[in-house]
């Protein structure tokens, strides 16, 4: 404690920006989920770029190779190059993941931070309609909505979106609430900011880190959800690969050629891994950390 | 002297007429959650933060407000400010009945007030630089282009003795004094008629305290506003303020000119804040405090009152005009 | 039990490093401090002055990150520097004693104070504990000691817990009682009351007593000496009168003449320009050069020591430097 409750410069600064950025970079988790997210990057753009070969383009005369030199993880029942599939897959999957998660990020957002900033009855019937979407078990939830809106991946999508709407709806709700209460929203509102300028202007800038970390959480499920979906045939449709169909296909010849689903299967995890050691590593950076500096 | 009873809302003195701000017989509740007990012994509902004040302040007037924790000295600046609502009296601002208006119409009263917080670090967004958050105000209504902006938001760094580097700087970067002034700077933007400083250098470092309220002093004289200066501390609000007033549990309890009443303090709670260690038959701080009870009858400090008749256990006393300007609710004043 | 003037505290250079953000903060340097039984020494000074820091250093009570080093660090001859954990615990408590900002820290919130009372003296060996109890908040001036001991620390106010947490505190007799900003949190009023509670214990016990606070008023109240904090350095220290009439670094000057201007209703408050430094910044001379009006070139150019000044005053100004 210090005098009056001023607190030294120094102790201000790791409240900063620039004070969480310190403990991101220096935080291990962070720096290992990073160098798995660059080194999934780094394969993505070269084998896009460099690959001879296409993610679809049949060659029957190479089906179900084993990984070799010109096939780094060998060739499906088609003959396609699984190395150069793999990268399309993921490709497809993170787009999908990260739109249905960007549509589902930002309604619920919206929805949390009116319901958070206004509450009374909005907000308390709001938060339990969010309830009830949130009570639903996500792949029960995800069904229904194939059987409603059909398959392929918009409706992936879609699903994803609903799924997470919830979460940051919850998410953004509390902290705008708490927000609020804080004496600069309380000065704009003296000022004569409407309602929207301070949601926009004042709460949102302090309350996006902890969706930024939702988010990127997020976007492993995303991709989880996505392959599970495609794996039973209801979201990418073939030929277009996606990791999900990939490792739908190689389920049926998994006795004759191990590969294709294995290293599908690993690239996944290692995708997943990687983004989610970055999220905890976010989140590590944004907690408390004030606590332990001063212990 | 024969003391005469004010009538709630009655000016302290004609001369002053006009007022800028009048708090008439105001009253704040907040509801008390219950316990099943409690409700069965019909406990009440809600306690009274402020109850039955009356404040006025002049143009160009400085008013301070001094009271310890849970004097209801905040509430009542903030209800002035209609961030809360009263749920008895009136609150006239510039003439106008400010009392209940949504906050749609509040606006453009908000515009004429301004506010410095306690807390200079939360007072101001962390993420907008200092720029922004004193260009904010500016933007709202006419907006004036960004040449013009710029050059008010470094006429107001000036105006409070900021370098122009400060500008480009996030609140965490600067020390609390700096940040004060920044406050101070952003209250000043639209050139209020009021500006409430609630415990404004209460979380300053001493040696920086000094630097603030010369410059708060120096303001007021040359802009010539309003202020209302809530504190805790009664030598600032002395040496700050024209007027004082000192409340005790949500009651005024006495208003006078800062001067006389620190020299001559009439109410047996003002004399209490006065005490100190040193002082020889201090009577006034007790060894033992008595607990307050807000809803028995009487003096609401005639459980700590050393000076208790009585009396003070009947009603409580009637604001009554002791001097000039100098209003006192106590039946048997030192 | 120690004689009247036996030193107590010994305290030659201490210091306290701080690793944050990936920086080093010197955030108190070189502290000699020296205390005998029965002797209140008022520890002066503003955020980043170092005084908590060193408080804590006494209880070796210091964060995580920080770093301490002292030529010595004796309380009653016992090193604190070199001792075991195990050592340490056995003198807090007993032998040396804190009294923190805000009291409600102090205790468990899940348990009521007669349990609290209960844990210390029954440590002391003092049973049964009750009638102890009791006697000891009737010396802290609380009536109704019974119901205080069966309440929650919740359910009373920061003045209440405060004195309960002195009667527990000299329940243990401790040699040395550091007292941390206990009277700020506090309104005017309790904060006179409990500052006579102290003066009276420093008559009736025999503790040393540190009293660390940025009010100069209270400290002028109760220390025999005072020491003046600054930017991690101390740069005043003296019997209190000599501090306070006569005044020699320009930042106690400073400081007490606004104080004083504050108190005695003056037209206008002198003013200490400029900020406190940052602990952070590379520190050549006297810290409080950039803002002392009397400064001259020399007293950024090179490290000032404390040097004598009257009976038994020390100074930290070149002003004052016979060299």
């Amino acid at each position: 404690m210090m005098a009056g409750g001023m607190m030294p410069r120094w102790m201000k600064r790791s409240r900063s920006a620039g004070g969480m950025w310190h403990t991101f970079r220096t935080n291990r988790v962070a720096q290992v989920g990073t160098t798995i997210i660059l080194i999934a990057a780094a394969v993505i753009v070269l084998v896009g770029l460099f690959s001879p070969y296409g993610p679809t383009g049949n060659d029957y005369m190479n089906i179900l190779r084993p990984p070799s030199l010109s096939h780094p993880f060998g060739t499906d029942s088609f003959g396609r190059d699984v190395l150069t599939r793999v990268v399309y897959g993921a490709q497809v999957s993170l787009l999908i993941s990260f739109a249905g998660l960007l549509l589902g990020g930002l309604i619920g957002t919206v929805i949390g931070m009116v319901s958070g900033f206004w509450g009374g009855v909005l907000d308390a019937v709001t938060m339990r309609f969010i309830d009830l979407l949130y009570s639903f078990p996500t792949y029960v939830l995800a069904l229904c909505l194939m059987l409603l809106l059909g398959y392929g991946s918009r409706s992936v999508s879609l699903a994803i979106a609903l799924i997470y709407v919830p979460n940051f709806a919850r998410l953004s709700r509390s902290m705008t609430e708490a927000t609020r209460a804080e004496n600069y929203v309380t000065a704009a509102r003296l000022m004569g900011q409407s309602p929207a300028r301070i949601l926009l202007r004042e709460i949102l800038p302090n309350i996006a880190a902890p969706l930024l970390v939702q988010f990127s959480a997020g976007l492993g499920f995303g991709i989880i959800l996505e392959a599970g979906l495609s794996f039973v045939g209801l979201g990418v449709q073939p030929p277009t690969p996606s990791l999900g169909v990939m490792m739908a296909d190689g389920k049926d010849y998994f006795q004759r050629a191990p590969w294709v689903l294995t290293l599908t299967g690993l690239s996944v995890a290692w995708i997943i891994l990687g983004l989610n050691l970055l999220g905890d590593g976010l989140r590590d950076a944004l907690d408390p950390r004030l606590r332990r500096r001063l212990s | 002297m024969a003391p005469e009873p004010l009538s709630p809302g009655a000016p302290v003195s004609r001369r002053h007429a006009p007022w800028l701000v009048d708090a008439q017989n105001v009253t704040v509740r907040f509801s008390k959650k219950r316990t099943l007990g409690a409700m069965l012994a019909n406990a009440p509902a809600s306690f009274r933060a402020v109850a039955e004040a009356d404040l006025a302040i002049a143009p160009q007037e400085v008013v301070g407000l001094v009271g310890e924790s849970g004097s209801g000295k905040t509430t009542l600046g903030r209800t002035i400010l209609r961030l809360y609502e009263p749920d008895e009296g009136a609150v006239v601002f510039e003439g106008k009945d400010i009392t209940h208006l949504r906050e749609r119409q509040l606006r453009a009263v908000w515009r004429r007030m301004a506010v410095v917080f306690q807390d200079p670090l939360s007072s101001l967004n962390p993420r907008h630089t200092i720029h922004t958050s004193l260009a904010t105000p500016l933007r709202i209504g006419a907006r004036p282009g960004v040449r013009e902006v710029n050059a008010r938001v470094r006429s107001a760094l000036q105006r409070v003795g900021l370098p122009m580097d400060a500008e480009g700087r996030y609140p965490h970067e600067l020390s609390g004094g700096q940040l004060q002034r920044v406050a101070l700077a952003r209250a000043l933007m639209l050139s209020p008629a009021l500006v409430i400083a609630d415990e404004a250098v209460s979380k300053l470092d001493v040696s920086v305290r000094s630097q603030i309220l010369n410059l708060f002093k120096d303001l007021q004289a040359d802009l010539k506003i309003s202020f209302l200066f809530i504190t805790h501390d009664l030598h600032v609000a002395n040496y700050i303020c024209d007027r004082v007033a000192v409340m005790f549990f949500g009651r005024i309890v006495e208003t006078a000119p800062a001067r006389e009443l620190f020299r001559a303090p009439r109410h047996p709670y003002t004399r209490a804040l006065l005490a100190t260690i040193d002082d020889r038959g201090a009577d006034v701080v007790q060894a033992r405090r008595g607990v307050v009870d807000p809803n028995a009858a009487g003096c609401i400090y005639q459980s700590q009152c050393p000076r208790r008749v009585a009396r003070c256990g009947e009603a409580h006393p009637p604001t009554a005009l002791v001097g000039a300007e100098h209003t006192l609710a106590c039946f048997n004043p030192g | 039990m120690s004689l009247a003037n036996a030193p107590v505290l010994r305290v030659d250079g201490l210091d306290l490093f701080l690793d944050a953000m990936g920086r080093r903060l010197h955030v108190v340097r070189s502290v000699d401090l020296d205390l005998r039984a029965a002797e209140v020494l008022g520890l002066i000074g503003e955020s980043g002055s170092g005084k908590t820091m060193t408080g804590l250093s006494l209880l070796r009570l210091e964060p995580e990150n920080a770093e301490i080093v002292a030529r010595t660090l004796r309380l009653d001859g016992a090193d604190l520097l070199g001792a075991s954990r195990a050592a340490l615990r056995g003198m807090r408590g007993r032998k040396i004693a804190m009294i923190f900002q805000d009291p409600v820290g102090a205790f468990n919130p899940a348990k009521r104070i007669g349990w609290h009372a209960r844990q210390v003296l029954t440590r002391r060996g003092r049973s049964p504990w009750r009638p102890a109890a009791l006697d000891l908040l009737a010396e802290v001036e609380i009536a109704d000691g019974g119901r205080v001991l069966a309440s929650y620390p919740h359910q009373l106010s920061g003045g209440m817990l405060q004195r309960v947490l002195i009667a527990l505190v000299l329940a243990a007799e401790p040699q040395l009682i550091i007292a941390d900003e206990p009277t700020t949190n506090l309104d005017n009023i309790v904060e006179q009351q409990i500052l006579r509670l102290f003066r009276k214990m420093k008559r009736t016990h025999g503790a040393a007593f540190i009293f660390i606070t940025h009010d100069m008023t209270v400290a002028a109240a109760l220390s025999d000496r005072i020491a003046v904090m600054y930017a991690g350095e101390i740069v005043e220290v003296g019997p209190t009168r000599a501090v306070f009439e006569a005044p020699k670094h320009p930042y106690t000057v400073g400081l007490i003449r606004t104080s004083r201007a504050l108190h005695e209703g003056a037209e206008r408050l002198p003013e200490i320009a400029g900020d406190l430094p940052s602990l952070a910044d590379a520190r050549l001379g006297c810290a409080f050069a950039p803002r002392c009006p009397d400064r001259r070139a020399e007293c950024s150019t090179r490290p000032i020591a404390l040097a004598r000044v009257g009976d038994e005053g020390q100074v930290r100004c070149l002003l004052y430097d016979g060299a």
